[in-house]
């Protein structure tokens, strides 16, 4: 059967080009869903199998087993499954469902520690083989840092950098592999490769890379053989197109164990599949609907080794596999198909849950009944996120996909080099305390002394602008370190292998803390500030006289110090020299590592106390918005885009009852602050709708809410999986409400 | 000029639908369970002129629906008429849909010139029959406005905070009934539960708060959906005898 049949349009037959494809061949959808699909019986067997799983991997807590004898590969396992009669889409990391993979490339000692930390021993042998034979990422990284280097990282100033697992954030376009078939790939790839021979270092890199990528296309096609699959082929069938997307995307996820593994925005293509077979009466919606949620079900169910360390940083085992949703195309049809849909039934068919981490592009042109329906389940789930199309489509074009959490990138066209983030609060405090670390006094840098017994507003900015371009610099040489060895050492070949051979690079760069910061200044400028200062000279508390504007109530005065901090920061990076010419990036995020940054920090200009969790994201800090969401929002919204593209996160947390009186009020009215917020240019808005009480009685009585899914800083957690310190600082958050 | 305690951006507990809330600043009716105890003082606050507050409300008017709500609560907006009538009309020109939320404490003549510029009144009855025990102010004077309400078409929402052991008398609530009876132009009566939220503002002046912990009158949805039908009962008690006696005489 010709897996082409039926479709339209010439240029994406004669080159490889998904977009060009979907936009010749998808069917928007502008009606109610009415046409969908509950749980199908045997899908729900399926779920009830792996939601018993699940619960035995909690009170195992957490991990279920560790393979310690394998090395992770596409090919290191034979097919395994969950229940073979009941699955429709076939394929996990391992051999068994939640069984975790030893990944060794990004460093032995991470293996050590996490095995250890769940009471195995990793194989002796390949312990020999890791630390004696072959060199990882992590020794190759730590060998060429400098003192500054590490010093930056075990003070906290700069963290949560990948020097130790992968860096993830890649999105290979999986679409390439149903549309193409594997065959067609590997003959693209070997004309990029044999198009190449200059003798330069840079020509040889990618040459390298694009031999890799090969090895990984092939070693995908044998993967997809142990399954009953052929990938080296285009898939002709709906159920086919979903399978072999999932096996593109399983090849990265048995290879790398990078923190974001998003999927892409999938549904539009996977829509094109499932309406010929619908038109052509091979399936029923029925059929239609069981894919996705099967493809959601594999998608929840994947798990990475983790050590303690990481948990506290991100809990809750994310993946971060987000599929985005909706948005418009730029030929001004919504790119909103019947697949979308039935990703958002995925959350009633199986219940609401982090994984995938559906995410909706929002445009104020998109159909009504999308907006509704999306904004419904976001209250009813506290499940989705929501981003601006309108600013991302013009810098993206329409076939973007989100990495991570929040940040865009053109789907097999770009990559992205994740670096984590800075702690902006802690180098805020090298500039008062003389460059010396708030917490051990360590000298960092220097800097001339603050005199007086206030802080002085010209002085303090005057040392920070100076702390800020230190850091950029040494913040942009540890990614060059970092990016160069794992390139060389744990290079992602399966993902990269559906991605163009030169792709356009982006280095993305991060900020924490910003509301801290913002408001310290704001309180150094508009209200008098006495530093406490120990024999050392180190600000150990802050004594604040008067009152001062708190970011988060949109007031210029100090939305506009937060604005001065990004700009200064993000100048300097952009002058800095960066590894493959990557371009520099920025995003103000966390996830839920704000709380560790937070105690990694001493006391705070703002009468933040030492130790406390800093806000989210670019979350104002907590408790500070006195006038209300509008207002909230509008302050977040001041952030520069142009200058953060890597992604502004806010989290937004209402009762119900303070959205509005019923369903229909509720939709409406967040409907309309969406549109308010990213018309004032916001870029991401978590949406939770929930009350403190329930968080309360989730911490006490956590076995009566184990799909209790909240959103964090750009991505879904279950909450009852996170730290009780994690918990407690969610539970402390604004949660807007006014009785 | 006027003065404010604040701006809350967006609210859906303050009339219908979501919408913007202007806090004015200063009150003479010192009701003892008050939720903004910071907003009494007529030297407090924040000096704004009203094309300066409009300027700010008009940021948050993308972010609520069409047509977009402002509420001029406070304090009490009929202790600074010229401010309230001004921002009345200038709101509802510029398509904003105004509800006032008031206790009703003021002249007659204050009271209508106020009434005249908003779209909905909701007034809050504190207590129908012995308002000095919670409030500092006369009951006398609210009756009259009220029943100057009666005589015009702006719609007309009761409010009552319901205190046990304060508000919850059966015969206040029938009395309340009988208030509502009389205004044609009612739309709504709503009878919210008292909550001790306030207590750290209190505090925070160095006030003595009626309702510390131990003696705080917990009310329940029971306690509501109680009052609620006592009320409504009464309500329709008054205007069927009310109608029995038009046909008498």
């Amino acid at each position: 059967m010709d897996p082409w049949r039926s479709f339209k349009g010439t240029a994406w037959r004669q080159r490889i080009d998904v977009s060009d494809f979907v936009r010749e061949n998808y069917e928007p959808y502008y009606d109610v869903p009415t046409f969908l699909s509950g749980p199908a019986e045997r899908t729900k067997g399926l779920w009830d199998k792996c939601q018993a799983l699940m619960e035995e991997e909690r009170k195992a807590n957490g991990v279920l087993e560790i393979d310690t004898k394998r090395v992770a590969g596409i090919t290191a396992w034979g097919p395994g499954y969950i229940d073979q009669n009941r699955e429709l889409i076939v394929g996990l990391q391992t051999d068994k469902p939640l069984k975790r993979m030893v990944n060794p490339w990004g460093g032995w000692r991470m293996v050590e520690a996490a095995c250890q930390a769940r009471g195995v021993e990793p194989d002796p042998g390949m312990k020999k083989i890791f630390t004696r034979y072959r060199r990882t990422q992590n020794e190759a990284i730590f060998r060429i840092y400098t003192p500054a280097m590490r010093q930056a990282r075990h003070l906290g100033l700069i963290t949560g950098l990948p020097d130790a697992y992968g860096r993830g954030r890649l999105i290979g376009d999986y679409r390439r592999v149903p549309l193409y078939g594997i065959n067609y790939l590997i003959e693209e790839k070997r004309k990029d490769l044999y198009s190449l021979d200059n003798v330069d270092d840079t020509t040889i890199h990618l040459r390298e890379d694009i031999a890799d990528q090969i090895r990984a296309l092939e070693r995908m096609v044998e993967m997809g053989q142990s399954y009953g699959c052929d990938l080296s082929r285009p898939a002709a069938s709906a159920h086919e197109a979903v399978q072999w997307l999932y096996l593109a995307y399983l090849a990265g996820l048995k290879e790398q164990n990078g923190a974001a593994m998003s999927l892409g925005h999938t549904s539009p293509f996977l829509d094109i599949y499932i309406q010929r077979d619908l038109a052509e009466g091979k399936i029923t919606e029925e059929f239609a609907q069981e894919l996705i949620d099967q493809l959601a079900i594999k998608i929840r169910l994947i798990r990475h080794l983790r050590t303690p360390e990481y948990d506290e940083l991100f809990a809750g085992d994310p993946v971060w596999a987000t599929e985005a949703l909706g948005g418009m195309g730029e030929d001004g049809r919504p790119l909103v198909t019947k697949t979308d849909y039935r990703w958002l039934q995925t959350l009633r068919n199986l219940g609401p849950s982090p994984e995938p981490n559906l995410t909706i592009l929002w445009s104020p042109r998109l159909p009504q009944a999308f907006r509704d329906f999306s904004v419904e389940l976001a209250i009813e789930t506290s499940a989705l996120q929501f981003e601006n199309d309108e600013l991302m489509r013009p810098i993206f074009g329409d076939d973007y996909a989100i990495s991570c959490c929040v940040s865009a990138t053109r789907t097999g066209h770009d990559m992205q080099f994740f670096g984590a983030r800075v702690n902006l609060a802690k180098a805020l405090l090298l500039a008062i305390n003389q460059g010396k670390d708030e917490k051990t006094g360590e000298q960092v840098l220097d800097l001339p002394k603050l005199d007086g017994e206030y802080l002085e507003w010209d002085q303090v900015w005057n040392n920070y602008e100076k702390v800020l371009t230190w850091l950029s610099v040494l913040y942009s040489r540890t990614m060059n370190c970092i990016h160069y060895m794992h390139d060389k050492y744990n290079y992602e070949r399966a993902q990269m292998a559906l991605i163009d051979s030169n792709p356009h690079r982006h280095m993305a760069f991060g900020v924490a803390g910003l509301s801290v910061v913002a408001d310290s200044l704001s309180a150094i400028r508009y209200a008098r500030v006495k530093p406490i200062r120990n024999e050392q000279g180190i600000a150990e508390s802050f004594e604040i006289e008067g009152a001062f504007p708190c970011f988060g109530n949109d007031d210029d005065r100090v939305d506009g110090l937060a604005v001065k901090v990004l700009r200064h920061f993000s100048a300097s990076l952009a002058k800095q020299p960066i590894y493959r010419n990557a371009v520099p990036t920025l995003s103000i995020l966390t996830i839920t590592s704000n709380v560790v940054y937070g105690k990694k920090t001493g006391a705070t200009p703002d009468g933040r106390q030492a130790g406390k969790p800093f806000a989210p994201g670019a979350n104002p800090m907590h408790g500070r918005e006195k006038n209300g969401v509008i207002a909230s929002m509008r302050s977040v919204a001041k952030l520069p885009y142009e200058i953060c593209r890597d992604g502004i996160s806010y989290t937004f947390s209402i009762t119900p009852r303070a959205l509005g009186e019923n369903t229909d009020e509720r939709v409406k009215n967040l409907s309309r602050l969406l549109d308010g917020y990213f018309g004032a240019h916001g870029h991401h808005v978590n949406i939770n709708v929930y009350s403190r009480e329930t968080l309360i009685d989730a911490m006490k009585r956590p076995e009566l809410y184990p799909n209790l899914t909240i959103r964090v800083s750009g991505y879904a957690v279950h909450f009852t999986k996170l730290s009780k310190e994690q918990q407690q600082e969610v539970i402390e958050r604004t949660i807007h409400e006014r009785m | 000029m006027g003065r404010i305690q604040s701006i809350y951006s967006f609210s859906t507990v303050d009339g219908p639908g979501a919408r913007t809330v202007v806090f004015f600043q200063g009150c003479p009716v010192g009701c003892i369970f008050c939720h903004n105890p910071d907003s009494w003082n007529f030297f407090g606050g924040e000096e704004i002129s009203v094309t300066d507050l409009m300027r700010r409300v008009d940021r948050f008017r993308p972010f609520l629906p069409s047509p977009p709500g402002l509420t001029l609560s406070g304090g009490e907006p009929l202790a600074q008429v010229e401010f309230a009538v001004e921002i009345g009309k200038k709101a509802r020109a510029e398509g904003w849909h105004v509800a006032l939320d008031t206790s009703g404490y003021g002249s007659r003549m204050d009271f209508a010139r106020v009434v005249k510029e908003v779209d909905l009144v909701m007034f809050s009855i504190k207590h129908p029959l012995h308002q000095e025990r919670i409030t500092g102010i006369k009951l006398e004077p609210v009756l009259e406005n009220l029943r100057f309400l009666a005589g015009l078409t702006v719609p007309v929402w009761l409010r009552y905070v319901l205190i046990n052991g304060w508000t919850d008398q059966p015969e206040a609530l029938k009395a309340l009934g009988n208030l509502a009876a009389e205004l044609p132009n009612l739309q709504k009566i709503e009878i919210l539960p008292f909550n001790g939220l306030a207590e750290n503002k209190w505090a925070d002046l160095g006030w003595e708060f009626r309702f510390t912990q131990d003696q705080k009158p917990v009310v329940t949805e029971e306690d509501i959906k109680e009052a609620e039908r006592i009320v409504y009962a009464q309500m329709k008690a008054y205007r069927a005898s009310a109608a029995c006696m038009a046909i008498r005489s």
